[in-house]
């Protein structure tokens, strides 16, 4: 390291905060609690969350505070918050027919999954960088994805992609790349924990 | 709760086309234009699409006000060239593109099929298509009033 790169990374440090905030956004069924889980247990040992194959599993934002992130010889401690998926529609039939739920339970579930939108966009005012996940076996022009890397991009805040589920056979992280090119896409396997340090040193890269 | 007939049920949908000067006039109405056209039934062609903090809000009303039985939210197809493949010039100059055509509709009378950043493919929904949320229309009226959901549980 040179003497103006050293120079710089003090004068970073100087300025950064205690602790960085970051949220991990993304639609629902990305698979960001599993991240949230990966990221978690990897660092403080702990689980964040329930991970299920049912849409809108979180429903509630949920915070892990001191998860201190070592790579490319650093370490910054996050606080990482896992959010509700973002959706435009939310239908209790899809639970019925899909999943098997009672009408009840579903009607529950669809309610409390739009007030977790609701939390999951108000966080957006209080964090400091996102991991946006997407799920690369998807078609990555969603209307969610498109809506809140506008509003990261216009709020400036620091964002990588995660092109989640590369285990899948279908999964083609190159398409998330070259539909969002102006970002840093990591491709992982949140489930397997595949592409996990090359993740822990983009957080560094980014959000450091 | 009965549901009340709307014109996508009985006599097609209405699409409306909205131009520029329109929207423009709207100004900070836009959204709540957008969503009780929407919640009418109607699907809306919009001229000018949103900005982004434009679509997060109609995004987050529309959660707001969700009721699970005739409205269950918005498909909203468009081209944002916000994010996608800015030019060399417009990332130099931080500056994004005006947001371009963009269909808002209710969730269940319009359907996405397919969208990339040149090309979208919409569907409306015909009645075939919406027969089984109808039937389940009529099997919830008995469960109920919605406010008997109660709040949300801790998970």
């Amino acid at each position: 390291m040179g003497f103006f790169d050293a120079l710089m990374k003090g004068l970073k440090g100087l300025f950064r905060k205690k602790q960085m905030s970051i949220g991990i956004y993304g639609p629902p069924n990305a698979g960001k609690t599993t991240l949230a889980n990966r990221i978690s247990r990897d660092w403080t040992g702990k689980p964040l969350g329930k991970a299920s194959d049912i849409p809108h599993e979180t429903r509630k934002a949920k915070e892990r505070k001191e998860v201190i992130i070592k790579a490319a010889g650093s370490k910054i401690n996050f606080n990482i918050i896992d959010t509700p998926g973002i959706a435009t529609k939310i239908d209790f039939h899809n639970f019925v027919e899909n999943h098997g739920m009672n009408k009840t339970d579903a009607r529950n579930r669809a309610k409390q999954a739009t007030e977790g939108v609701i939390e999951a966009i108000k966080w957006l005012d209080r964090v400091d960088g996102v991991l946006l996940v997407m799920d690369a076996a998807q078609d990555p022009f969603n209307q969610v994805n498109v809506t809140l890397l506008g509003n990261l991009e216009a709020r400036k805040l620091p964002t990588v992609i995660i092109a989640n589920k590369i285990d899948l056979e279908e999964a083609s992280p190159a398409t998330i790349r070259d539909a969002f090119p102006q970002h840093a896409t990591i491709p992982i396997s949140a489930l397997s924990g595949y592409g996990m340090d090359n993740l822990y040193k983009a957080m560094i890269k980014y959000f450091g | 709760m009965k549901r009340v007939l709307k014109e996508g049920d009985r006599k097609g949908v209405s699409i409306n086309l909205i131009s520029t000067e329109k929207l423009d006039e709207l100004g900070s109405e836009k959204i709540r234009f957008i969503l009780d056209q929407v919640k009418e039934g109607r699907v809306l062609v919009l001229e000018k699409g949103l900005s982004p903090s434009e679509e997060l809000d109609l995004i987050r009303i529309t959660m707001s006000e969700i009721d699970h039985d005739s409205f269950i939210g918005v498909e909203t197809p468009g081209f944002t060239g916000n994010v996608v493949k800015l030019g060399l010039l417009q990332r130099l100059l931080g500056r994004a593109p005006p947001p371009r055509m963009m269909v808002v509709g209710p969730a269940h009378l319009l359907k996405t099929i397919k969208k990339d950043g040149r090309t979208i493919q919409a569907m409306i929904l015909t009645r075939d298509d919406r027969e089984g949320y109808e039937d389940d229309v009529d099997d919830i009226t008995g469960e109920g009033p919605e406010g008997s959901l109660g709040g949300p549980e801790e998970e």
